[in-house]
């Protein structure tokens, strides 16, 4: 951050663990840290490991309770979490029609 | 999107839709008579006073006043019961406290609604925090029964009698737990006497006691204010007092007790120091000050009630803890994401709105964090005092609210000075990441209890207890068991 960056994340998500929830925590202090100093807001994207909707959730509650509601759109935090996307799909069609659908129906890139 | 405004605090931008505890799984009956000689009988006066809800003041039941006569009764059927229980095997005596650990866990949902509904503390303590605790200290001390000769090699220990416990509201069922274990453990019977403003919990144990099929008499638990605590010490066959709650009570059962043979232990008030250090990991030293001050809406005689930072990161600290402080959740304590609940009785929020006044009036700065109280109960925005020193009224006495107050200090000589600058010496927290200062803090610190990097951590196994107003006597550990035993 005080090198330039405008967003931190965790390491790819290709190697596991990768983002936790204590981890992110640490983080998002820390960019509270630095906009306390600077008042820079910087962005965060935890990545890795974030694979349903609910789990993402528990993220979102931890970002709207230590960085509060500038950080909760999209140029703030973003979740890097190709998974994450099939199964936010996946709830929407059960809130829809009442079923879970198989993981068939979702395409997997 | 550059926002240069420093220090806006971080609000968070989401509201979260309540998640009530059901209730519906719960009984509790109109109204209790008193627990004596394993039979629930009315009190002999037949007089019944009002148990409510002090997060809606809604009536939750009517309980027995017991008067002289009860209480003779009840310390009779104790004195009684002692005959057998003190003969009884140590590892029989074990099983019953294993039993009633056991239905404690078993029945953990119910004790945690109720004792929110009576007490008004969060859900999420009395299940995650009070039930598992009592449950545990019975577990515990249940263990004891039979290696008493171990534990104090070569001195022979036997039980004292009939016991008189005098417990407090801010935790009702885990001090009735930390009351009664080590006394059965120990081989003594038990007259408990549970909180004016929160009888319900005790009752259920009584319940669950009667269920357990505990020989009749060995604990009997009667309901009343403080007269009925007057007749529990001045009772001629009672052998000890314990008793937990305010120094001001403690002073009076001390001078009762002086020209008897009653044993006595006391675990009265506090005001804990929680010192900041500026090597301290912040982050985590702020939600220890919120845990210190605001675990239990600051009804806890450990509570950190004192907080000295260092002055080279007050600034940050205080910042910190305000930003923390706005996420905080005021409101029903049913609600599982409610952080503070009730405060537990009118009285008690009498007291803590003079002390506030108090603090306003001698000048400090006060720092209330914005949440919408609701409009019905007893409530008390968490709230912090800066600019504060040690000749100020609300940084010596005990508020027993969810209100702190803030100095600064440069050297540790300073810190320890001040700390041990009062008349309680129950609690205190050292916050930093140099090892050797933990140690050397531990051991300069006149507190009964001292937490480095977390704070208000109980478990069974670790004796509790205080020094100067606060108390003598400990409770939990193998420390626990002395204050129920003679040695021969």
């Amino acid at each position: 951050m005080h090198a330039g960056a405008d967003f931190i994340k965790t390491s790819t998500g290709k190697i596991q663990p990768a983002a936790t929830l204590p981890v992110t925590y640490v983080m998002l202090t820390a960019i509270k840290d630095y906009y306390i100093q600077t008042g820079r807001m910087i962005g965060m994207k935890p990545a890795g490991g974030i694979s349903t909707s609910k789990i993402a959730l528990q993220y979102l509650v931890m970002l709207n309770e230590v960085l509060g509601e500038k950080w909760m759109n999209k140029d703030y935090f973003r979740f890097g979490a190709s998974s994450l996307a099939n199964d936010i799909l996946m709830q929407l069609t059960k809130a829809k029609t009442g079923f879970y659908q198989s993981d068939n129906y979702f395409s997997k890139d | 999107m550059e926002d240069t405004t420093k220090n806006i605090p971080f609000m968070a931008g989401w509201k979260y839709a309540s998640a009530p505890e059901a209730t519906d799984h719960i009984q509790i009956k109109p109204s209790y008579n008193l627990f004596i000689n394993g039979q629930f009988v009315a009190p002999k006066n037949k007089v019944y006073f009002e148990t409510i809800d002090p997060s809606s003041e809604e009536i939750l039941a009517k309980v027995g006043m017991a008067d002289k006569e009860d209480v003779d009764l009840a310390v009779a059927a104790a004195k009684n019961a002692f005959k057998v229980w003190s003969k009884i095997k140590p590892r029989e005596r074990g099983k019953y406290i294993f039993r009633i650990a056991r239905l404690i866990q078993e029945r953990a949902r119910e004790f945690a609604v109720i004792e929110s509904m009576n007490g008004g503390k969060p859900i999420r303590e009395s299940r995650d925090i009070d039930v598992p605790l009592a449950a545990n200290h019975f577990f515990y001390y249940a263990g004891w029964s039979d290696k008493l000769t171990y534990a104090f090699p070569n001195r022979n220990p036997v039980p004292l009698g009939v016991v008189g416990q005098i417990i407090p509201w801010n935790f009702p069922l885990l001090m009735a737990a930390w009351k009664i274990a080590p006394a059965l453990a120990t081989g003594n019977t038990v007259v408990l006497k549970p909180a004016e403003t929160t009888p319900l919990t005790a009752l259920k144990l009584a319940e669950l006691i009667q269920e357990s099929g505990l020989p009749k008499g060995v604990v009997n638990i009667i309901t009343g204010d403080g007269s009925t605590g007057a007749e529990i010490v001045h009772h001629p066959d009672v052998a000890k007092i314990a008793f937990t709650g305010s120094t001001a009570v403690g002073k009076f059962i001390k001078k009762a007790t002086a020209d008897t043979n009653k044993k006595l232990s006391l675990e009265l008030g506090g005001k804990g120091a929680n010192i900041i250090f500026e090597d301290a990991a912040l982050d985590q030293a702020v939600e220890g000050i919120v845990n210190a001050i605001f675990f239990n809406q600051g009804h806890v005689c450990c509570a950190g009630s004192r907080l000295f930072v260092q002055e080279s990161v007050a600034d940050k600290v205080i910042q910190k803890l305000k930003d923390r402080m706005s996420t905080l959740i005021v409101g029903n304590p049913l609600d599982k994401n409610t952080d503070i609940g009730a405060i537990n009785s009118k009285k008690q929020l009498e007291t803590i709105n003079k002390y506030i006044a108090l603090g306003k009036k001698e000048g400090a700065r006060i720092y209330q964090s914005e949440c919408k109280l609701p409009s019905k109960g007893n409530w008390c925005a968490p709230t912090l005092f800066l600019d504060v020193s040690q000749s100020h009224k609300i940084v010596q006495d005990e508020i027993f609210g969810p209100v702190l107050t803030i100095q600064t200090f440069r050297t540790i000589s300073e810190v320890i000075e001040k700390a041990n600058n009062t008349p309680y010496g129950l609690s205190a927290g050292v916050w930093t990441q140099n090892g050797a200062k933990i140690f050397h803090m531990t051991q300069k610190l006149n507190a009964g209890v001292v937490w480095a990097n977390t704070f208000n951590k109980f478990d069974a196994a670790s004796p509790f207890g205080g020094y100067k107003e606060s108390g003598f006597g400990r409770e939990g550990g193998l420390h626990g068991l002395k204050p129920y035993l003679k040695f021969e």
